[in-house]
């Protein structure tokens, strides 16, 4: 199981930043942040051990994990987005993606595969969520500095992780049985979280610092 | 490898290249517009303030202009006409009530002038007197005070159907309008001003004449310090979205024009 991939040490700096940063998060769109995070590592640290430790099939564990991650990107979308036909539609994400997932595992891929189709679907929305909230960033000029913005920084991490995550979930059928398409995947994938988490980071420290200036 | 496992992890690689390339596109281009809307708002914001700032400018110089004119009226006029009802009263003799009866009723008129001109001076002590009885008004009381000079002969015309602007732009033209009569008084030697104003329908054009010497325009575009008065109202004019344009022929006259856009907000605030 050790040494453990980068991009744990990367989800785990985001828990710890969120967790420290807690006080500016409190009351705010991402009160849930540290509790998100806090189980994040938590399946990545279970899923590896299931993996290498057990070396028992793990794809389960994702299929819960993916499930929650999506609805919860879908919560923080509904929470910051302006316009009530946008916050309805991820509002409707909310309440029938676990039906999706849970016909797909039932009728199609399998409780114990990766639910390959409905992660497909769960990206596009994610990244569907993620331009209408950039596009009423546009139209909304009045807001401070863009890179001051918190949600703009995790909307760059969603909207890059899922883009690249995209293309493999279309090609997973593929993909499945090739083990140098999956080494290609992991290495993007990995990059991505990187990216994803990175932006988390940042995104807690302007929120911080908001919280900061807006109280002196 | 195999043909078939490089040809997907080509598609692999080129669809996630393409939509993570789409992504940064669409990040940057979010980038560039509000950083574009913000300068065009920073823009915007600085031109109202210099606009506010010049229009202050013109108050306090209004205000000076008035003091100025006061102080002038109290003393050549006011003062003169007081010192000879006091001299009138104090050379009054009870014992001829003929010649008394003469001087109480001279001293009554020239107080009674005084007065007059008193109420006269008090409309000019504030600067709302100008927006409070319209642009129209204002010019043609100025050219009141030219007239009563004697130097000059001063013709006020106005054409169109009038219609009233905002008080800032109607103070603004109205300094123009005492500045360029300021320069001719002072430079121009003419003997005529005539000052035309035109109400159409989608501009007001004001323009002021004189038939004196005139003068030659080119060191404007040469010497920053020369024309400062011109370079002032041609910035007012600029502030408040105007043309303006002078021009001048030696030993002919000058000619001031203002050609204010008549937008939505020429309501009066």
């Amino acid at each position: 199981m050790f040494p453990l991939p980068i991009y744990i040490y990367f989800e785990l700096g985001a828990f710890i930043v969120s967790a420290l940063t807690w006080r500016s998060l409190k009351g705010t769109a991402f009160r849930l942040f540290p509790f998100f995070l806090f189980f994040i590592v938590a399946v990545e640290l279970v899923g590896l051990y299931t993996a290498k430790v057990l070396q028992y099939r793990n794809g389960w564990i994702y299929n819960i994990s993916t499930t929650i991650e999506f609805i919860y990107y879908a919560y923080l979308f509904s929470l910051t987005l302006r316009t009530p036909a946008f916050q309805k539609l991820a509002r409707w994400f909310i309440a029938s993606y676990p039906v999706l997932v849970f016909l797909n595992l039932f009728l199609i891929q399998g409780f114990l595969n990766f639910h390959s189709y409905t992660v497909a679907l769960g990206n596009m929305f994610m990244v569907l969520l993620c331009c209408l909230f950039f596009y009423e960033l546009l139209l909304n000029p009045l807001e401070g500095e863009l890179r001051k913005v918190p949600m703009f920084w995790i909307g760059t991490g969603i909207l890059f992780f899922h883009l690249g995550d995209l293309s493999f979930d279309l090609l997973f059928n593929l993909l499945k049985n090739d083990a140098t398409g999956k080494e290609f995947f992991t290495s993007i994938n990995n990059n991505l979280i990187l990216i994803l988490y990175s932006c988390f980071i940042i995104a807690f420290i302007c929120q911080r610092s908001l919280v900061k200036s807006l109280s002196h | 490898m195999p043909k078939e496992s490089r040809e997907i992890i080509i598609t692999l690689i080129a669809g996630t290249s393409t939509l993570l390339l789409l992504g940064a596109l669409m990040i940057s281009f979010l980038f560039l517009y509000r950083n574009r809307h913000r300068k065009l708002l920073r823009e915007r914001e600085q031109l109202r303030l210099s606009y506010e700032r010049e229009l202050l400018k013109s108050q306090l110089e209004i205000q000076e202009q008035t003091f100025r004119h006061i102080s002038q009226e109290i003393h050549d006029n006011i003062g003169q006409v007081l010192s000879l009802a006091k001299l009138n009263l104090s050379t009054m003799d009870t014992a001829q009530p003929t010649n008394l009866d003469q001087k109480i009723s001279d001293s009554k008129k020239l107080v009674a002038q005084a007065i007059y001109d008193l109420r006269n001076l008090s409309h000019g002590l504030s600067t709302d007197y100008i927006t409070d009885m319209g642009l129209d008004r204002a010019i043609e009381h100025e050219l009141e005070m030219v007239r009563k000079s004697g130097d000059y002969q001063a013709e006020f015309e106005t054409e169109g159907k009038r219609y009233p602007l905002d008080k800032q732009r109607e103070l603004i033209i109205y300094r123009i309008v005492q500045e360029t009569l300021n320069n001719i008084i002072k430079h121009a030697a003419s003997q005529k001003i005539i000052i035309h104003l035109h109400y159409k329908a989608e501009e007001l054009t004001l323009s002021i004449t004189d038939n004196g010497k005139g003068f030659d325009l080119t060191p404007l575009n040469h010497d920053t310090s020369f024309g400062l008065g011109i370079r002032n109202m041609h910035n007012r004019a600029r502030l408040m979205g105007a043309g303006f344009q002078i021009s001048s022929t030696l030993d002919e006259g000058t000619s001031v024009v203002l050609n204010v856009p008549v937008g939505t907000a020429n309501t009066r605030t």
